[in-house]
C-alpha cells in the first residue's frame, strides 16, 4: 500500500461561509483549506461555534458556500468563483448527524433501504435485502430489522444511522459529533467500535466532535478550530505534545494524557505499562509488543472510591488537591508517578494527602498510538468493494 | 447541472405558490380597484373618484346596518365568550369527569353548518309558530311573543352559540400551559384563590382571550350564514348581508360601486384588526415562552359541585346540537311551518322530501361532492408548498408568503368571494367563463382556507427536524423524494386533520358561497337557503338534515383525525 501516492479523497480550500445576523455578517467559517487522503480519519475539533459543523455541511452539500472550493476525489463539489454546487444527493457521501436524523415512520429496514431505494443504481430486491441485511449485521441490528425505528434505544438509533449512512457504499463518510447524544459509558464503547467499523471499510471518514479524547483517540489527523479557522492541524500525539498556541494547549490540557508501553495483547484489549502501573484499555488498532502509546481519560470518568473495590484498572492514590466547583468536586491525585485530574460528584469530601483509590475504567481509557495511524492501519483493511 | 435540478424541483412548490399568492392579493385589490370604478349600463367604462363610497354611504340601509352589525357583533362576542371561556376552563381546569366528551363536543360544533342551528333557533323562538314563544304565551296567558331571533341581539345570540366552539378552541391551550408554579406562588403569598385568579390567572390569560376576541370578532363581522337565514328575510341587515343585497337585489340592477366601496371599508378595518391580532397573538407567544415546557397544570377539584360542571356543559350541548337539530328534523317532516301542537305530529310525513325540486337538489349535492373532493387536496397541498417554502429555503420574500396566505384569517371570506364575483364578472368573462362554475366556488374556498391549513402545517413542520430531511438527501434522495418518502408521510397527522376539517368545511359552506353562487354551480346548502329565502321553510329544513346526515361520518373521521384543528388558529 506504502508503494502508492496517497489519493486526496477530500480537499477544502479557502473555505468561507457567512451567516447574515441582522446587518452584520458572521464568518462562520472565516477561512479554512485542509486536505484529507483515502482511507484517513480526519477529525474537525473545537469548542462550539468554531465552525466545524458549518464545515461539515459545506462539505455535505447541506450549505451553499460564500467563497472558496471543495473537492471530492478530484471532482469540485462546491466552488464560489467559478460558481459550481453538485447536489448533496450526488455528491457520494454517507452521514450521521448529531440527532441520527432516524426517520420515525420507517421500519429499521426501511430506514437502511432508503439509500439503495433512491439510488441511481437500480436493485433487484433480493440483492437490497442482501445490501441491507449486510449492512445491519455490521452494526449488529440485524435481528431488529423489522422493528419500527422508534423502539430502539439511543445507542440502536446511533448504529442504525450509521448502518444508513454506509449502506450505498459512500466515497467519504461524514459523522457530525455522533458520539454527543450518548450517555458517557455508552459512549466509550461506541466510540471503539465506531472506528473499528471505519477501519473494516477502510471509508475515507471526516468526524466532528468538541470532545478531545474522541478526537485524539479516533483520528489519523485533527484540526483544531477556533472562530471559524484551523488553528493547527497534525497527528493526535504531535497535538499535545506540541500544541502550536494557548488555546489549543488549553483546550486540549482538559484530559489526563499520560505515557506509556504495550506489555501484551489481546481480543479488542491491551495491556499498557505506565508509570510502574499496568492497566488494561480497550484497543480496537493494530499495536506491537513494546510499542510506546499514550493512554487519555477523560476527568468525569475517573472514579473516586474510599474503599478498595474489585475489579480492575484500580490503583492507590493520595488525593493531592480537593475543590469545589458547584455540585462537582475537582480533584487532583497521584498515582505512582502520574498526576490525574478527576471530577467528581461528592458523596463524601476528601481532604488533602488523604489515601484513596482509584478506578480507570477499561473502555473509558482511550489508546492514543505513536506511530499515528494513517499509514499502518490501512495495511490492514479489507479492499474496498 | 445538478444545481439546476434542484432548483428546478424547488419551483414545483414555488409556483403554485405564488400562483395561490397572487390570487389572493388580487381578490383583495380588486374589490378595492372596482371601488373606484365608475359604471354604465353593467360595465366599468373609467373612474369614478369617491362617487361609489357616496352612494355607499347614502344607501339607506346603512346606517341601520352598521348599528345592527355592531350589536350583532357585541352579543356574539358575550355569549361566546360566556359558553367558551368556562368550558375551557372546565375541562382543562377541573377534574370534572368526561371532559373528553367535551373536547369532542366542542370539536364536532366547530363543523356544524351555522345555518342549521340558525333555522333550528328561529323554529323555537319564532314570533308566530316558535315553539318557545308558543309554550311560553300559553303559560303565561301573553299577548305577543316574549322571544325574538330577528333581531340584532338574536340573531347575535345565536352566531355567539356557533362560535363559542372557536373561543374554546382559542382558549384552551393557553389555560393548559399556565404554569401553576405562577398561581402557587401567589396563594403562598397569601392570596385567596379570587385574588389569585383576577391579579394572577386572568393576566396570563388576557392575551389569549384578546386573540380570541379579535378573531371572533372578525368571524362574527365577516359571518353571513346565520344573518342571512334570520334576517334576510326579516328585513334586519347586517354589514354582509347588506353587501349581498346591493349585490344580488330582490329587484333592480346590482349595484357593485356601491358593493365594492362598502367592502374596501371592510377590507381595511379587518387588517386593521388583524395587526393587532397578530400583535396580540405575538404576545400571547411570549407569555407561553415563560410557561413553555409541558406543565400538569393544577387541577381544580370540583368535587360535589362536579355537577353544576356538567349542568352547564350539557345545557351548551343541548342548545347549540340538540335543540335546533331536533326542531329542524320536526319540521323537515311537516307540511307547512306551523306552531307546534300536539296535534301536528299526526301530520308528520316524508312529503317535504318528496316534493324538493329534485333537479336542483341533485346537482346541489353533485357540486357539494365536487368541492369536498377536490378543495380538501389543494387546501393540503398548498398548505405544504407555503409551509415549506417559508420554513425550509432561504428564498427572499417568503415572510411575506406567509402573510399573504395569512390574509384570508384577516379579511372575512365573504369579500374574497364578492371580488371572485366581480374579478370574473367585469375582467376574466372574456378570456375564461368562470362565473357561476363549481371552479370558481372551488378557488375561493381554496385560498380563503390556507391560512387555516399553512398555519396548521407551519407548526407541524416546525416540529419535524431539518436533519431527517437532510438525512435523504445525504442518502442519495433528490428533492422529490424526500418531499415525498419523508417530508410528507412525517406529516400526516396534520394533513389528515386539514384534510377531513376542510371537507366538513366544504359540506356546510355557506358564507362565501352566497357571493359566488348563481343556480348553476349552487351547493346543498345554498339550495336550502335558495328555499329558505323563498319561503319554503320546511323544505329548507328537509335539505339541512340531508346534509348533516351525510356529515354524520364524516364527523365521526374527523374527531379521529381532528385534534389537530386546535393549531389551525394560530
Amino acid at each position: 500500500m506504502s508503494a502508492e501516492a496517497p489519493v486526496t479523497a477530500v480537499e477544502v480550500r479557502d473555505l468561507r461561509k457567512v451567516y447574515e445576523a441582522g446587518r452584520d455578517d458572521v464568518a462562520a467559517v472565516a477561512s479554512i483549506s485542509f486536505r484529507v487522503e483515502e482511507g484517513e480519519f480526519y477529525t474537525l475539533l473545537g469548542p462550539s461555534g468554531c465552525g466545524k459543523t458549518t464545515t461539515m455541511r459545506c462539505i455535505a452539500g447541506l450549505e451553499t458556500i460564500d467563497g472558496g472550493s471543495i473537492a471530492c476525489f478530484g471532482t469540485t463539489v462546491s466552488s464560489y468563483d467559478p460558481p459550481a454546487f453538485v447536489h448533496p444527493s450526488r455528491r457520494g457521501m454517507g452521514m450521521v448527524f448529531q440527532s441520527y436524523a432516524i426517520w420515525p415512520h420507517m421500519t429499521v429496514f426501511e430506514n437502511v433501504a432508503f439509500p439503495l431505494r433512491v439510488g441511481s443504481a437500480r436493485l433487484s430486491n433480493a440483492e437490497l435485502r442482501s445490501r441491507v441485511a449486510e449492512a445491519l449485521a455490521l452494526v449488529q441490528l440485524d435481528d431488529y430489522a423489522s422493528r419500527m425505528a422508534t423502539q430502539l434505544s439511543g445507542g440502536q438509533q446511533q448504529r442504525l444511522a450509521l448502518a444508513r449512512a454506509i449502506v450505498a457504499r459512500p466515497q467519504v463518510l461524514l459523522l457530525d459529533e455522533p458520539l454527543s447524544n450518548l450517555d458517557a459509558r455508552l459512549r466509550d464503547t461506541m466510540r471503539t467500535e465506531l472506528r473499528s467499523i471505519q477501519r473494516r471499510l477502510g471509508v475515507t471518514t471526516i468526524f466532528v466532535t468538541h470532545d478531545q479524547v474522541e478526537a485524539l483517540s479516533m483520528s489519523t489527523r485533527i484540526a483544531v478550530l477556533n472562530q471559524g479557522r484551523i488553528v493547527q492541524e497534525g497527528r493526535p500525539r504531535d497535538l499535545y505534545r506540541n500544541p502550536g498556541d494557548d488555546f489549543v494547549a488549553s483546550f486540549l490540557g482538559n484530559s489526563n494524557v499520560f505515557a506509556g508501553r504495550v506489555a501484551s495483547t489481546g481480543a479488542g484489549e491491551v495491556v499498557i505499562r505506565a508509570e510502574g502501573i499496568t492497566l488494561t484499555v480497550a484497543c480496537t488498532h493494530g499495536v506491537e509488543i513494546d510499542e510506546g502509546v499514550t493512554v487519555a481519560i477523560r476527568p468525569e470518568n475517573i472514579i473516586i472510591h474510599e474503599h478498595e473495590p474489585p475489579g480492575g484498572n484500580v490503583y492507590p492514590a493520595e488525593v493531592e488537591t480537593f475543590t469545589f466547583l458547584g455540585e462537582l468536586a475537582e480533584c487532583v491525585l497521584t498515582v505512582k508517578g502520574i498526576r490525574l485530574r478527576a471530577r467528581h460528584v461528592p458523596a463524601k469530601n476528601f481532604e488533602p494527602n488523604e489515601r484513596v483509590f482509584v478506578e480507570l475504567p477499561i473502555e473509558a481509557c482511550a489508546l492514543i498510538s505513536e506511530r499515528g495511524m494513517s499509514g499502518d492501519d490501512r495495511a490492514i483493511l479489507p479492499a474496498r468493494p | 447541472m445538478t444545481q439546476r435540478r434542484s432548483s428546478g424541483s424547488v419551483a414545483w412548490l414555488l409556483v403554485p405558490v405564488l400562483l395561490a399568492s397572487a390570487v389572493i392579493v388580487c381578490l383583495l385589490a380588486f374589490v378595492v380597484i372596482v371601488s373606484f370604478a365608475h359604471f354604465n349600463l353593467g360595465m366599468i367604462d373609467g373612474l369614478a373618484g369617491l362617487e361609489n363610497y357616496a352612494e355607499f354611504l347614502r344607501s339607506p340601509l346603512l346606517a341601520g346596518a352598521l348599528q345592527n352589525t355592531v350589536v350583532f357583533t357585541l352579543v356574539t362576542l358575550a355569549v361566546s365568550l360566556f359558553f367558551g371561556v368556562p368550558l375551557a376552563w372546565l375541562t382543562e381546569r377541573t377534574n370534572m369527569p368526561g371532559r373528553a366528551l367535551v373536547w369532542s363536543a366542542m370539536l364536532a360544533s366547530v363543523v356544524l353548518p351555522s345555518f342549521l342551528i340558525a333555522m333550528g333557533w328561529l323554529f323555537l323562538a319564532h314570533p308566530r309558530i316558535g315553539l318557545f314563544n308558543v309554550i311560553l304565551m300559553q303559560l303565561f296567558h301573553l299577548s305577543a311573543a316574549p322571544l325574538s331571533v330577528a333581531t340584532p341581539a338574536g340573531m347575535g345570540a345565536i352566531e355567539g352559540i356557533a362560535l363559542a366552539p372557536l373561543v374554546f378552541i382559542l382558549t384552551a391551550p393557553s389555560m393548559r400551559t399556565i404554569d401553576p408554579a405562577l398561581e402557587e406562588a401567589g396563594m403562598i403569598g397569601g392570596g385567596s384563590s379570587f385574588a389569585v385568579f383576577r391579579r394572577i390567572t386572568l393576566p396570563l390569560l388576557a392575551p389569549a382571550l384578546y386573540a380570541s376576541i379579535i378573531f371572533t370578532g372578525i368571524t362574527a363581522v365577516g359571518a353571513f350564514d346565520i344573518p342571512a337565514v334570520i334576517g334576510l328575510s326579516n328585513r334586519v341587515y347586517t354589514f354582509s348581508t347588506l353587501l349581498y343585497q346591493l349585490s344580488y337585489p330582490v329587484s333592480g340592477f346590482p349595484d357593485y360601486g356601491a358593493t365594492a366601496a362598502g367592502g374596501a371599508a371592510m377590507i381595511t378595518v379587518a387588517l386593521l384588526l388583524s395587526v393587532l391580532y397578530a400583535r396580540v397573538l405575538k404576545k400571547a407567544r411570549q407569555y407561553q415562552v415563560v410557561s413553555g415546557k409541558a406543565y400538569r397544570p393544577r387541577l381544580v377539584a370540583l368535587g360535589a359541585w362536579a355537577w353544576l360542571g356538567w349542568l352547564f356543559a350539557g345545557s351548551y350541548v343541548v342548545l347549540v346540537l340538540v335543540l335546533p337539530f331536533a326542531i329542524s328534523a320536526i319540521f323537515a317532516l311537516l307540511p307547512y311551518s306551523q306552531a307546534l301542537t300536539p296535534d301536528v305530529f299526526t301530520h308528520l310525513s316524508f312529503d317535504n322530501f318528496r316534493s324538493l325540486p329534485w333537479e336542483l337538489v341533485a346537482n346541489g349535492a353533485l357540486h357539494t361532492v365536487e368541492v369536498a373532493v377536490v378543495v380538501p387536496v389543494c387546501v393540503v397541498a398548498l398548505s405544504i408548498a407555503f409551509s415549506w417554502i417559508v420554513l425550509r429555503t432561504r428564498l427572499r420574500g417568503r415572510l411575506i408568503l406567509d402573510s399573504i396566505a395569512f390574509l384570508p384569517q384577516a379579511v372575512p371570506g365573504v369579500l374574497f368571494a364578492l371580488s371572485a364575483t366581480l374579478l370574473a364578472l367585469f375582467v376574466l368573462r372574456r378570456f375564461v367563463p368562470i362565473y357561476g362554475t363549481v371552479l370558481m366556488l372551488m378557488i375561493v374556498y381554496t385560498v380563503a382556507w390556507l391560512s387555516l391549513g399553512t398555519r396548521m402545517i407551519n407548526g407541524s413542520l416546525i416540529q419535524i427536524h431539518q436533519e431527517l430531511e437532510e438525512a435523504g438527501l445525504m442518502a442519495g434522495g433528490s428533492f422529490g423524494d424526500v418531499l415525498r418518502r419523508i417530508t410528507i408521510p412525517l406529516l400526516k397527522p396534520a394533513t389528515s386533520g386539514l384534510w377531513i376539517f376542510t371537507v366538513l368545511l366544504s359540506v356546510r359552506e355557506l358564507n362565501m358561497a352566497a357571493f359566488v353562487t348563481t343556480p348553476q354551480n349552487a351547493t346543498l346548502p345554498m339550495v336550502s337557503l335558495f328555499l329558505w329565502i323563498g319561503g319554503s321553510l320546511t323544505q329548507a329544513a328537509a335539505v339541512a338534515v340531508m346534509i348533516v346526515l351525510v356529515l354524520g361520518p364524516l364527523l365521526l373521521l374527523y374527531l379521529r383525525f381532528g385534534t389537530r384543528a386546535e393549531t389551525m388558529f394560530r
